[in-house]
């Protein structure tokens, strides 16, 4: 349904309105022709109110505004240094290839353990030993089954506050209530995540979160990052082409890198240069600054009001581009099928999900191999993902372990793997505690330090988090921190009775052990371990019933935790 | 060693030239031969979870205080007064000494504009030293620490920067530039740190390239994290404890701590923390428990450095994140409140009481008190006064300028000549503009004629003005001048009320070659107090020993140097005139090997 409005804004005057919710769960035609037709005036429904309309601006406007000043005084908070991204790291040609031969070998608890440490953000011993016992097959197949999660509470929903119409007082209020709800947010993430199935969602919620790196602090409503988040979760290991078209006219997304500020007679480039920098082909890929320029006209003529994203067709600019050597009247999504269309963006995406699941110098010549499948399959993300779950080198002993767990793993994956409870999304002290891990290990959900994400790996790790992660841990083993109990903590003795033998002082620490660290221990490591649970005594006379079992248990716990080992999956 | 005789009043003025260097051997480790690194060192014992101030620190003349607390109330039959109507918990006792030593500083209603009652902001702001609004998310010690040791990280200190104990929130010690400390947990969990999960003997392999150059490099970080623990573990072996300390965490902490300085650790601060201050509910007992554990630790503590030598080297502060309501609640306990008395000991303190009485009847509308002292000023004066950092550093770390309070000495080894007027970052010059502490400086911010500012020393109208002559309560009130020491005091070597006290403590001539073995040692005060420039100091010492009196104004500038030498035992009423010294407080310093006293003199 088309609707023409004639307004009086300098630029919008007369819209076509696609409405964010109308877009279709369909693939996405693989041609440009195609999708024009989808995008173009079949695919615009739904209708929008003309005041609306008019006031979008002023009121993201005046949201933005909010959202700097909240911004600014935060800014403190993290000393304003960044580190550069790093995900971005390109192949390693003196990594030979292994090609994709699906792997062989047995699938045991080791490698049962590896692969759900890679897949899991924090996976749970009996599920370890399912998928074990299942084998590789099924237990791949089954992570990538689509899964509805229910959202963080009815104000996903509400419109945008009109911030500019506010009192200074109403205005404050309104301010807080969004920054509670973004802390709500951010929570109910850790909450889906320790309650989540063994599937693929949360590792890949957090992979495209990472890759489409959105910032609250700056786009500041929450239904935005919320509705942002829906999409990514919808297309998790679904269809990459898809995400891709609706990432670019996501509300959130068009505020964050002012696509909502682009227009034909002030084009912006922000998207396009980071559409193509960052979330397709990659930097120095063999694009151009007259591409980028090129891009930015054809994203023209969106705008949101925050829920929602309409195109106005008065502030597009409908002229010829060219871009990466293809002439056209090219509007945003003729150039996002434009982007698919080069090997380059393919291959940045199958390298990042190299990285990300297997290790961080990957051959050139797979990450081609691995590209080809992605393409083939039209950017559907599952095969990508099944190729590399079930290949032979995922299985080698020498990748087993050289991943350094993430923030998240850490404070939210012990949570899942511990089966902690008593924890709530709640704004409880305890919920807070949470919150202050984010920060503290540099990974607040919904807030990247920069659109590229967060840099990763040994960046993670650092003579301040270190000792931070290992407080953070130890703190849940002992069930209390700064000296006040946590109704959060781990159960030590539950746990050990859940091992396959909680009798067995060697099966107690090499259980752990497959808990704890990416591979199994070194000799030295277990004996450690062994003498910490043991304290002096012979081993045969371990029982997990004896009067002090818990707490020498709680010792090796926390040894156990505090290793560097314990840094790596 | 030479014996010198006591000669009253000749080269007892101004002798601070001449032997002002002069360091007695009072240590272990001076007889040893070995050459201490005497730094200033700064003790900050966090109160996790609020604590009550009202029953720390109690208005007890106050009958606001009963009429809110029906329940909680301390009895006027127990408190501990020290004066002008404020008393110490019972639990508190063995500070008791310590005030009446002049050691012990009670900063009154200390807090900020706008005090916030969460237990996680409340604490990121005293521990970052912002306001209410903003959010620093660096230390305040951090940031002083970046200061004095500009290399950092690129190059580490030899020694550490910050040890902290018993807690995890790392945020004083989190600079720009990194962890500007080492973050160990308590006595038991430190040894495992150090001995158990130190990295360098795990230098084996895990059997794969990749893993193990991960690991490899993760474990040198950690090994960065734990640089200093050889200096760590080395001086908690070499260091001694000289006293025992109460059992419990605290006391291990503390124990710790001065475990730590006595082994040289070289290191300038120091965290220790004592939880269970949250008292929502059946506050009465537990509250008093705890604050007697805080008191028997800090005493230990004190009497411990006392006797290891090194008592003129630390102070040390408790901090709280914020005070609580006023009213008691229905389960027994408090809310979280707002202002709250911090407490600053140590020999080097000058002690008394800081800040107004806090005002019962004019609550802010949620039921609390009305911050009083800004903590800023207290962090600004420790930084400028006790480590003698410059001012533009200090106005630097605390991002704004603080007005100074007369609550601490410089430390012996940031102490120029008094008032050095070359000298820019002196932190004790009077004519430096820049001096956040000078009272007679028009742009300090601590106006001196705005009558709520509570560290203005010339404000009659305030309670807590140590310049007001008039004031009953005054710790420099000379009592009993007679009286060689407080008889409760078990510290006390010199009880004169022991029957087994051979010696006079009142006589002059009692004579020297026959040493007493219980004589006191104490500064009774100079009389008359306040008098005008003919006076006496009286006094009297143990056994023969070296004495330095010395003289300093309420910023801790050292105005006279008195006497420096040999005294023999017994007492000394020792004439002196206080010519060219204008009018107004001064506090008399009492020197002897390991040992200070304080007493304050008001000169009409």
């Amino acid at each position: 349904m088309v609707l023409c409005l004639m307004l009086a804004g300098p630029f919008f005057f007369a819209a076509e309105v696609a409405a964010q919710q109308s877009l279709p769960d369909a693939p996405w035609a693989s041609r440009a022709e195609e999708s024009k037709a989808r995008w173009g005036d079949a695919q615009s429904s739904g209708t929008v109110e003309l005041e609306s309309v008019l006031s979008w601006g002023r009121l993201l406007d005046a949201v933005q505004a909010v959202a700097v000043e909240v911004d600014e005084s935060r800014r403190g908070a993290d000393g304003g240094q960044r580190t550069l991204d790093r995900t971005e790291a390109g192949t390693d040609p003196d990594t030979p290839p292994r090609g994709w031969i699906p792997f062989q070998g047995t699938f045991g608890r080791d490698e049962a353990a590896h692969l759900l440490r890679r897949t899991l953000i924090g996976p749970r011993l009996e599920e370890i030993e399912l998928a074990a016992e299942r084998g590789l097959s099924a237990t791949v197949q089954d992570m990538m089954v689509p899964r509805r999660v229910s959202p963080p509470g009815e104000w996903v929903h509400e419109p945008v506050v009109p911030f500019h119409e506010l009192s200074d007082s109403e205005r404050l209020a309104a301010i807080r209530l969004y920054l509670e709800r973004q802390t709500q947010l951010r929570l109910w993430w850790v909450d889906q995540i320790v309650e989540s199935e063994p599937d693929l969602l949360e590792m890949m919620t957090l992979f495209w979160h990472d890759h489409f790196a959105t910032g609250m602090e700056s786009v500041f409503i929450p239904q935005s990052m919320y509705r942002q988040h829906e999409l990514i979760r919808k297309h998790a290991f679904g269809n990459f082409r898809s995400l891709l078209h609706e990432m670019a006219i996501d509300p959130a997304m068009l505020m964050w890198l002012d696509g909502r500020r682009n227009t034909v007679v002030e084009p912006n480039e922000n998207f396009s240069r980071e559409l193509l920098e960052l979330f397709t082909m990659g930097e120095g890929a063999g694009y151009t600054q007259q591409d980028v320029a090129e891009g930015a006209r054809a994203c023209t003529g969106w705008a949101t009001d925050g829920l929602r994203a309409a195109f106005f067709r008065r502030s597009h600019d409908d002229g010829l581009k060219t871009i990466l050597g293809q002439t056209g009247p090219w509007d945003i999504h003729d150039f996002i099928d434009i982007i698919l269309e080069q090997p380059q963006t393919a291959e940045h995406i199958a390298g990042k999900l190299y990285r990300w699941f297997v290790h961080r110098e990957p051959a050139p010549d797979d990450v081609r191999e691995l590209a080809e499948v992605f393409r083939s399959n039209d950017y559907e993300i599952a095969p990508v993902l099944q190729v590399i779950l079930s290949s032979d080198q995922f299985y080698d002993v020498d990748v087993r372990g050289a991943q350094v767990k993430s923030g998240v793993d850490i404070y939210a994956g012990l949570l899942r793997t511990f089966h902690v409870s008593g924890y709530s999304s709640q704004l409880s002290t305890h919920a807070l505690f949470v919150i202050r891990q984010m920060q503290d290990f540099d990974q607040l959900l919904f807030d990247p330090p920069t659109v590229a994400g967060w840099p990763g790996h040994l960046d993670w790790i650092n003579t301040q988090t270190l000792p931070l992660r290992k407080i953070y841990v130890d703190a849940l083993v002992q069930g209390s921190a700064n000296g006040m109990p946590l109704s959060m903590g781990i159960n030590v003795m539950a746990e050990t009775r859940g091992f396959q033998n909680p009798n067995d002082p060697y099966v107690v620490v090499d259980d752990l052990a497959l808990l704890s660290f990416g591979q199994p221990p070194t000799p030295l490591v277990r004996q450690r371990m062994l003498e910490t649970l043991l304290q002096g005594a012979e081993p045969y006379d371990w029982s997990i019933d004896l009067p002090d079992s818990r707490e020498r248990l709680v010792e090796l716990y926390r040894y156990t935790v505090r290793l560097p080992d314990f840094q790596l999956k | 060693m030479k014996r010198r005789q006591f000669l009253y009043g000749l080269g007892g003025l101004s002798m601070a030239g001449g032997v002002g260097t002069l360091w007695w051997p009072t240590t272990a480790r001076a007889l040893r031969g070995e050459g201490p690194e005497r730094g200033p060192v700064l003790v900050v014992v966090v109160l996790q979870g609020g604590n009550d101030g009202l029953n720390t620190v109690i208005p007890f003349e106050d009958s606001l205080y009963y009429a809110r607390r029906p329940n909680l109330a301390l009895s006027r039959a127990d408190v501990l007064p020290l004066e002008r109507g404020i008393a110490l918990h019972p639990s508190m006792e063995a500070l008791l000494p310590s005030w009446d030593d002049g050691h012990l500083a009670v900063l009154q209603g200390v807090g900020y504009p706008d005090m916030n009652l969460s237990h996680f902001r409340g604490s990121d702001i005293v521990f970052s030293g912002s306001d209410a609004q903003s959010s620093l998310g660096t230390g305040w010690l951090a940031r002083w620490l970046e200061t004095r040791y500009p290399d950092f990280p690129g190059i580490r200190p030899d020694r550490p920067m910050a040890v902290q104990q018993g807690f995890s929130a790392t945020l004083p010690l989190q600079g720009d530039r990194g962890l500007t400390g080492l973050v160990v947990d308590n006595p038991k969990s430190f040894q495992e740190l150090v001995g158990r999960t130190f990295t360098g003997e795990f230098d084996d392999s895990l059997g794969n390239d990749r893993g193990d150059e991960l690991l490899r490099q993760i474990r040198e970080i950690d090994a960065a994290s734990f640089e200093y623990a050889a200096a760590v573990q080395n001086a908690a072996e070499t260091g001694r404890n000289a006293v025992d300390y109460p059992r419990g965490s605290f006391g291990d902490q503390m124990a710790t701590v001065a475990r730590l300085i006595d082994g040289d650790l070289g290191t300038p601060v120091y965290l220790a923390s004592l939880g269970g201050f949250d008292t929502h509910a059946a506050q009465l007992n537990a509250h008093g428990d705890n604050l007697r554990v805080l008191s028997t630790g800090l005493a230990a503590f004190l009497a411990d450095l006392e006797e290891l030598g090194r008592g003129e080297d630390v102070i040390v502060l408790t901090v709280s994140e914020f005070g609580r309501r006023v009213a008691e609640n229905a389960s027994g306990g408090t809310d979280h409140g707002t202002a709250a008395p911090w407490l600053l000991m140590g020999t080097s303190v000058l002690g008394g009481l800081y800040g107004s009485h806090p005002d019962l009847e004019n609550l802010d509308a949620a039921g609390n008190l009305t911050a009083d002292l800004d903590f800023r000023s207290v962090y600004a004066t420790l930084l400028a006064t006790w480590f003698g950092t410059g001012s533009g550093d200090v106005a630097a770390v605390l991002q704004g300028t603080f007005g100074g309070l007369p609550i601490v000495l410089p430390h012996p080894s940031t102490q120029g000549d008094p008032g050095d007027p070359d000298d820019p970052d002196d932190p004790g010059d009077p004519d430096d503009p820049g001096d956040p502490g000078d009272p007679d400086d028009p742009g300090d911010p601590g106006d001196p004629d705005d009558p709520g500012d509570p560290g203005d020393p010339d404000d009659p109208g305030d309670p807590g003005d140590p310049d007001d002559p008039g004031d009953p309560g005054d710790p420099g009130d000379p009592g009993d001048p007679g009286d060689p020491g407080d008889p409760g005091d078990p510290g006390d070597p010199g009880d004169p009320d022991d029957p087994g006290n051979p010696g006079d403590p009142g006589d002059p001539d009692d004579g020297p070659t026959d040493p007493p073995i219980l004589l006191a040692t104490s500064l009774h005060g100079a009389f008359p107090n306040p008098g005008g420039v003919a006076r006496t100091i009286s006094f009297e010492v143990a056994t023969e020993t070296f004495v330095r009196m010395r003289l300093y104004d309420t910023m801790g500038r050292r105005r006279a140097s008195i006497y420096e030498g040999w005294v023999s035992p017994g007492r000394h009423d020792m004439p002196w005139s206080a010519r060219r010294l204008s009018s107004g407080v001064y506090f008399l310093r009492m020197e002897t090997s390991g040992r200070s006293f304080q007493r304050k003199i008001v000169l009409r």
